[in-house]
């Protein structure tokens, strides 16, 4: 009944293949993932680009009393001499598009993204909110 | 289509269908990835387009998409049609140009492998975003797995749907 080969050792190396591809990949998007930054932000405007790549303790110039630190690819105020504390225990940031704000300051962290921010989920009956007119 | 070849694409039709349904009530297992699913009628798809022929196959590709839009919804159904369409066409090209040499076990990895592919080019024309691309690894290692897994079955029942073929 079978008119072909169920097995043949060549499929041996094309799984083998199959697994590199995946493997390479995996490490391309590893790479990019890396490379991120983060913007911050004074009023509004883009103040300055912060490589999160290089761990970093450092102070603006346009606000004295922030201490922003980068991290394992990660950014945080780690200290402010702003009455709330609210951009310190916003704690670290690591995805793209989170952000801390310094309301005293008019400071904005905000890490880059390349592109639409992502979407966690599509589930099946997706309900656009545009169709519903809202 | 002769009577003998309706009737009997439409048995692996409803075949596919209730395996693409219970395969559905199964919980997903809690270490699988999203959206990783063993594809059980991809079995019953290849069986037809290796022995009953191409048009049922697509047919009963065609027609399992409708049947997921009328059960689970648009986006669904775009993604069956997608994954499935493509994974029909590339397993087609391939059983025709490679002629007999290609095994079954390559064939039905190569068709989840594209099948996962497909899917992901449809979630792509809803959503433009890079992070499709860090799913790729993942997709391609499901969809071996997946598709050595449903090779091994097809190997399985090629016997018995012969046998139902061969006595209606």
């Amino acid at each position: 009944m079978p008119s072909r080969p169920f097995f043949r050792k060549v499929d041996l190396g094309v799984g083998l293949f199959i697994i590199v591809l995946a493997l390479v990949f995996f490490l391309v998007s590893r790479q990019e993932e890396t490379a991120a930054y983060a913007n911050v932000y004074l009023d509004g405007a883009l103040l300055q680009t912060v490589s999160l790549t290089e761990d970093a303790v450092f102070t603006l110039e346009d606000a004295p009393g922030v201490t922003l630190q980068v991290e394992n690819g990660q950014i945080r105020f780690a200290s402010s001499d702003c009455p709330d504390q609210l951009c310190v225990d916003a704690g670290y940031l690591a995805s793209p598009g989170q952000y801390a704000v310094c309301l005293p300051h008019r400071l904005m962290v905000q890490i880059a993204s390349s592109a639409a921010p992502s979407v966690d989920r599509i589930t099946g009956n997706y309900d656009f909110p545009e169709r519903r007119g809202v | 289509m002769k009577p003998h070849r309706l009737t009997l694409t439409a048995l692996f039709l409803a075949m596919a269908l209730v395996l693409s349904y219970v395969e559905n009530l199964l919980p997903a297992l809690p270490f699988l990835p999203p959206g990783v699913k063993l594809g059980l009628s991809h079995v019953v798809i290849m069986y037809c387009l290796f022995f009953v022929g191409a048009p049922s196959a697509f047919w009963i590709a065609l027609l399992k998409s409708l049947f997921v839009l009328l059960t689970r919804g648009m986006i669904a159904a775009l993604l069956s049609l997608s994954g499935g369409m493509l994974s029909l066409l590339c397993l087609f090209t391939l059983s025709r140009v490679g002629g007999k040499r290609i095994s079954y076990l390559a064939l039905s990895a190569t068709g989840a492998i594209v099948h996962n592919l497909g899917q992901l080019f449809g979630v792509s024309l809803l959503i433009s975003h890079s992070f499709l691309f860090y799913y790729i690894p993942v997709l391609l290692i499901s969809g071996l797995l997946t598709g050595l897994v449903t090779g091994i079955l097809l190997r399985i029942v090629m016997p018995a749907l012969a046998h139902l073929e061969n006595h209606l």
